[in-house]
């Protein structure tokens, strides 16, 4: 196939075209910029024209015309926003970086080899002239919050094996508000395994707590995959900022016998509520590595555990939600009757509230 | 059925890039080199069924085309992308202000957009 029936190097060969255009708007902007003329869309335009030559760059991998755009950009866009002032030394920059940005255009166009000095001493200039201010981290990600997970299973000649990756997911109003539809991710998480999407309604505030706009049901998510966690995070890139994501750190690697619950009705001996492994939410960070010992093996804390058939975890959190939607549902009803006048009703329903409330988290801890 | 997405970017090229990928993925793409033209003939147009915007762009910037979409009542439920270079998180947080549904970074993966569009218009 030759190059004129490659969609792509038609494209490529049609970016070169636009990449003179930019540059003689550049050119032009940079002389109107340097005279009396010189205005804030002028500035605009001279920035949008180094935006635009990295972005197409970007796409064909021109790294080398990338990289100085992005630093000539990087300074423009300080001019722009008015903490950089243009004085006769910095034009002349500017007026070099353009060259420069026309050697770099023709070279990539030429496939031509690009020496590192042709732009070092301009870069020099340029990266000088950035601000101290440190560049922003990108904090409009999922709020990930735990990595911890045990990678050393002594199954380094073995193939992947499928994981469990569970997480809670806590969609914003404003995910709602910007044409997002939870459903929609979950589905998108089916490509890469088995999902299990299970609402927490413990979460659910009384009726008259409620509100239209609100967001209060977090989702616990678990899937079943040979994906990695960050395969799986990836399906929530794009609404990053959107939406509170909190994995759940495995709590035990060993198999456990399966043993019987009792039946939710009969079951009345006090049960010690396991440790919640949901970390708080806090700033993005990298995984937290496992502690080790001097060898370097990975150690994991013992401890006590019994495996629950699923079902019968799901039918007393089911329970509970119902048994918390009644005691809002009766909370109001006695509001909107005026029956709370009585002091032993309110503590009488304070106190109901409050061992539902105890419940909740006890339920909700035993399937964290 | 075949997903209707238009996209604005003053690039050709990334205009071309967008075209070819979604093409590709069987999507129909109406192209605008920047939002003052379609702000003008939203009332007239059905909403497609997603919007790719880029932020730079002349005339009426990517925040303020995102504004005039979500004004109207039509296109309060169009998933709207926003595909820059950019990824400040300043930017990031005035574009979700104006009603952006989702980032994206050029240079994009094609899968990546084809699945991101699926999954918001799908």
């Amino acid at each position: 196939m030759t190059d004129q029936l490659d969609p792509l190097a038609e494209i490529k060969a049609s970016f070169f075209i636009e990449c003179d255009e930019l540059l003689e708007a550049l050119q032009d902007g940079l002389e109107t910029m340097d005279s009396p003329e010189r205005s804030a869309e002028t500035i605009n335009v001279v920035f949008r024209a180094v935006h635009s030559i990295k972005g197409g760059a970007g796409a064909f991998g021109l790294n080398d015309l990338v990289n100085f755009a992005h630093c000539y950009e990087s300074v423009l866009d300080n001019v722009r926003s008015g903490l950089l002032e243009p004085d006769t030394d910095i034009m002349r920059t500017f007026f070099q970086a353009g060259d420069i940005l026309q050697d770099l255009v023709r070279l990539s166009r030429d496939e031509l080899p690009i020496e590192p000095s042709l732009t070092a001493a301009t870069l020099t200039d340029l990266e000088a002239l950035l601000s101290d201010e440190v560049e922003e981290t990108v904090e409009f990600a999922p709020l990930v919050l735990s990595f911890d997970l045990d990678e050393d299973f002594g199954l380094d000649d073995v193939a992947p094996m499928p994981a469990q990756h569970s997480f809670t997911f806590q969609a914003s109003a404003e995910l709602y508000a910007s044409g997002n539809e939870p459903a929609k991710l979950f589905r998108a998480l089916t490509e890469l395994g088995t999902v299990t999407c299970t609402p927490d309604l413990t979460k659910l505030p009384n009726l008259g707590a409620l509100a239209n706009a609100e967001c209060f049901i977090p989702w616990h998510i678990s899937v079943d995959t040979d994906r990695t966690f960050e395969d799986v995070l990836e399906v929530f890139d794009f609404v990053d900022g959107l939406c509170t994501i909190k994995q759940i750190t495995p709590q035990t690697d060993a198999p456990l016998p399966l043993i019987d619950l009792p039946d939710v009705a009969s079951a009345a001996e006090p049960v010690d509520p396991a440790p919640d492994h949901i970390e708080e939410p806090a700033d993005v960070k990298p995984a937290e590595q496992p502690s080790t010992e001097p060898d370097g093996k990975k150690v994991a804390a013992p401890k006590a555990t019994v495996r629950v058939d699923v079902d019968r975890i799901d039918r007393l959190v089911n329970l509970v939600g119902e048994l918390v939607i009644n005691q809002s549902m009766l909370s109001q009803s006695i509001v909107s009757a005026q029956a709370s006048n009585s002091t032993e009703v309110d503590a009488g329903l304070e106190e109901f509230m409050r061992l539902t409330r105890d419940i909740q988290d006890s339920v909700m801890m035993i399937r964290a | 059925m075949s997903l209707s997405i238009l996209a604005v970017d003053d690039s050709k090229t990334m205009r071309d890039m967008i075209a070819l990928t979604l093409n590709a993925a069987g999507m129909t793409t109406t192209l605008a080199e920047d939002g003052v033209h379609w702000v003008d003939t939203l009332e007239a147009m059905d909403p497609p069924d997603a919007i790719i915007s880029d932020i730079n762009m002349p005339r009426l910037d990517g925040f303020g085309f995102i504004e005039a979409v979500r004004a109207r009542e039509a296109f309060k439920g169009t998933p709207i992308l926003v595909l820059t270079t950019e990824s400040g998180a300043d930017l990031k947080a005035r574009a979700r202000s104006a009603g952006a549904s989702g980032w994206i970074v050029k240079p994009f993966d094609p899968e990546k957009l084809v699945r991101a569009l699926k999954m918001v218009a799908g």
